[in-house]
């Protein structure tokens, strides 16, 4: 029994890191796409009555 | 009061933002797009306002304001729209934009710094948290086959922050080595990189114990204060406050009959420019039409107009008084004289900020002593055991680093600086409430600081004057816009009069008025030959008939000011580019002894007065008062461009009322003491720390958790220390 919750724990363990990395590189890339530039803003826009401005995003 | 007011407000037209030249310089790349400082973003109503444009004026493809740097970002749906369209109706809403220049490299630099530090506070984060799961199944027990598995994996988790994550730790410490002095970055990056070592040779040996789970937690959490620091100091001393004002913004260029509102930074020699009354001349220049008036006190000092023919040179900064001048262009910007000293002023102020503060030098000590502790234990306790000692000099250097010290001072400095800009003072920087508990002398400018720009009419020869001569002086003066037409208006506001019909009415600049009444001719001009004094007469047929006697407005604030500076035993005195006679009335009206006041000063001579004296704060406006800032301790601006004034003065008076200067030695004692409150907590906190981590109380994962508790205590202190 016990080498079988070992053989799992060393699938589970790599896979979990490969899935961290993938998120890692997913933030990573949201950071250079300019989602984090402005970290003040959203957090008003979200109250706006009317959403008029969600298509127009700053790309820079 | 102030000049950059005026010229702010007469200068809305923005229509120059559609000139060809104009785009190359501020537009980005290929797409329509610029950039803006906003002035007056305070909410999110205030963004709704300005993005709600987008849906009246269909020429928008894109805007978007940011509020973390008070920038909006405008792109056009094509080349040939207006930017000038929109610009005037955002500011129409109440808000302030100016056009930030094109300057790819500066914006991408910005933008990269804080990209990166959210990247790396985001790695560290991750592998800090990875590690720290491992660890702790380490620590519960995984048998030992795992627990090597795991050991491993740490050390491989540990990698990137060793390497990335404390890079910027390893970039400060060695450019401060390089300065042959110690920053808060050397224990971060000693810790960082000898942990490291340490653990992994003890994890190739298999014996000891690894720290890959504490350094990597301690480095997160160093760099989620540092990132909060610099978020909380640039929400308080933000780009509102600091967003750069142009004193020599725009001008009117003439384009055969019309002219257009340009900024001055795009005009070139030859360009001919027009100046309405009231208006800052933003270049250097011939003047091409009749003679005008200009007051320069700004860069002189001199509170009297000076006349200038055609053909005669026009300095930048001067304000013309006449009604309208048109002056042909030949240096622009920092090539002009007004430029030349800004940029000479800049020069230097880069010496004063070497400086070093407080808590630099005892962050210092501290920091020296810390590792000289550990090196001491490390010697002495090699024999013993060098895996204790490891250990232990490691827990203090993580420990007893003045991390909370170095925190401390920032935070105090922005929640004081924060503080005064409530209370109306706008601080360059933190080190100046130092400077300020120093102050002994104290030097006073007198045009534009104690007295106004404006003058008033303190006395008439004969004192009794007949409504018909009133009436007359009022009519004649009504065309003119020159400071005595403006004081005799004052002076006669009492009785309501109505204007006569004055016919071949006309103002010679420099001179005066002339005029014809029922066939009489009637002239004002200045009589000072006659009385001696400064003033003014009416004339008729070259007889005058009334003299008015003038002198400079002292404002009511000064007075106050002065008698509680005098109290609280600071030594006063008066510097002034006016002449002996008007020094020496607003000496006696301010009670203060004649040897203190000094007349006929010239920006070089203010400046050398200034720097004669040790403790010396001088409180001034104007360009020619800017050398005499930097060579004081402390220089304060009343008035003018706040960027400009920044450049050299240290503190920036934002309100009118000039009494308020008395609260700032107030204001800096609170914030030393606040300062010396945040230094003293830390540094017992590191005494008793040190003396746990050396008895081996503390393993220097205990001690990573416990950094933040000292943080705290720091934050709660400072907060409490600077509450109203």
């Amino acid at each position: 029994v016990g080498e079988s919750r070992l053989n799992i724990l060393f699938l589970a363990i790599p896979l979990a890191i490969l899935l961290g990395t993938v998120f890692a590189i997913g933030f990573f890339w949201a950071v250079d796409q300019g989602q984090f530039d402005d970290l003040e803003t959203p957090a008003h826009r979200i109250l706006f009555d009317d959403d008029n401005n969600d298509s127009s995003q700053e790309k820079i | 009061l102030s000049l950059t007011k005026v010229t702010l407000e007469t200068s809305s037209d923005s229509h120059f933002l559609d000139l060809p030249v104009f785009r190359k310089k501020y537009q980005k790349s290929e797409t329509p797009a610029m950039r803006f400082y906003v002035e007056g973003i305070r909410c999110g109503k205030c963004v709704q306002k300005i993005e709600s444009l987008q849906n009246q004026l269909s020429d928008i493809q894109i805007l978007r304001v940011n509020m973390s740097n008070q920038q909006l970002y405008l792109q056009m749906k094509s080349e040939k729209t207006s930017f000038s369209l929109v610009v005037t109706a955002i500011e129409k809403l109440g808000f302030r934009l100016r056009p930030i220049e094109n300057s790819e490299e500066l914006n991408n630099f910005v933008k990269s710094e804080d990209r990166s530090d959210i990247r790396r506070l985001a790695a560290a984060a991750i592998c800090a948290s990875n590690i720290m799961m491992f660890s702790f199944a380490v620590y519960l027990g995984a048998d030992s086959s795992l627990e090597l598995f795991f050991k491993w994996l740490s050390f491989s988790l540990y990698l990137p922050v060793v390497t990335y994550v404390a890079w910027p730790f390893y970039k400060g410490f060695w450019n401060s080595l390089m300065q042959r002095s110690l920053s808060i970055d050397g224990p971060m990056a000693i810790a960082s990189s000898f942990g490291f070592l340490f653990s992994t040779i003890n994890l190739w040996r298999g014996v000891g114990s690894i720290y890959f789970d504490s350094l990597s937690g301690f480095l997160f959490l160093i760099l989620l204060s540092r990132f909060a620091q610099k978020r909380m100091q640039r929400t308080f001393l933000s780009a509102g406050t600091a967003a750069p004002l142009d004193i020599l913004g725009r001008a009117r260029k003439l384009a055969g009959d019309n002219f257009i509102w340009t900024p001055s930074e795009i005009l070139n020699p030859g360009d001919k420019i027009q100046a309405i009354t009231g208006e800052v001349i933003p270049v250097d220049g011939v003047l091409l039409s009749a003679r005008a008036d200009f007051d320069s006190s700004y860069l002189t000092g001199e509170s009297h107009s000076i006349v200038k023919h055609r053909g005669m040179p026009v300095e930048a900064g001067a304000v013309l008084l006449s009604a309208e001048a048109v002056i042909d262009v030949k240096a622009v910007g920092l090539q002009t004289e007004f430029g030349k000293l800004i940029r000479k002023v800049q020069e230097n102020s880069t010496q004063k900020t070497e400086l070093q503060n407080l808590s630099d030098r005892w962050s210092q000590i501290l920091l020296i002593s810390v590792y000289g502790l550990a090196v001491v234990y490390l010697a002495l306790n090699w024999r013993i055991s060098p895996e204790v000692s490891v250990e232990r000099a490691l827990a203090l250097i993580i420990l007893a680093c003045p991390c909370a010290m170095a925190f401390g001072t920032p935070l105090a400095l922005s929640f004081s600086m924060r503080n005064a800009f409530r209370k109306g003072f706008l601080f360059k920087s933190g080190d100046v409430f130092e400077k300020i508990q120093k102050v002994k002398n104290i030097f006073f400018d007198k045009t534009g600081t104690l007295t106004g720009r404006n003058m008033t009419v303190v006395a008439t020869r004969p004192e009794q004057i007949s409504a018909e001569l009133e009436q007359i002086v009022l009519s004649l003066e009504a065309i003119s816009k020159h400071p005595i037409a403006e004081a005799l208006r004052i002076y006669f506001a009492k009785g309501t009069l109505q204007t006569l019909d004055i016919t071949n009415a006309m103002e010679v600049p420099g001179s005066g008025l002339l005029g014809e009444y029922k066939g009489r001719h009637f002239c004002m001009r200045s009589s000072e030959q006659i009385t001696g004094r400064k003033s003014v007469a009416l004339y008729e047929n070259a007889e005058p008939l009334v003299h008015f006697f003038l002198q400079d407005s002292l404002l009511v604030p000064s007075r106050q000011l002065v008698t509680e500076l005098v109290n609280k035993g600071y030594k006063v005195s008066v510097l002034s580019g006016d002449s002996e006679n008007e020094v020496k009335k607003i000496a006696d009206a301010l009670e203060i002894p004649a040897s203190q006041c000094f007349a006929r000063m010239t920006a070089q001579k203010k400046s050398e007065k200034v720097a004669a004296v040790p403790n010396s704060l001088m409180i001034g406006d104007g360009a020619n008062d800017s050398l005499a800032f930097q060579n004081a301790d402390v220089g304060i601006a009343v008035a003018g461009s706040v960027e400009l004034a920044l450049k050299s003065a240290d503190i920036y008076l934002l309100s009118a009322d000039l009494s308020k200067i008395a609260e700032l030695f107030d204001i800096s004692r609170r914030a030393l003491f606040l300062i010396r409150q945040n230094l003293a907590i830390s540094l017992v906190y590191n005494s008793f720390g040190a003396a746990a981590a050396l008895m081996g109380y503390i393993n220097p994962f205990v001690a990573a958790l416990l950094m933040p508790v000292s943080s705290g205590f720091i934050l709660l202190s400072s907060w409490w220390g600077s509450r109203d």
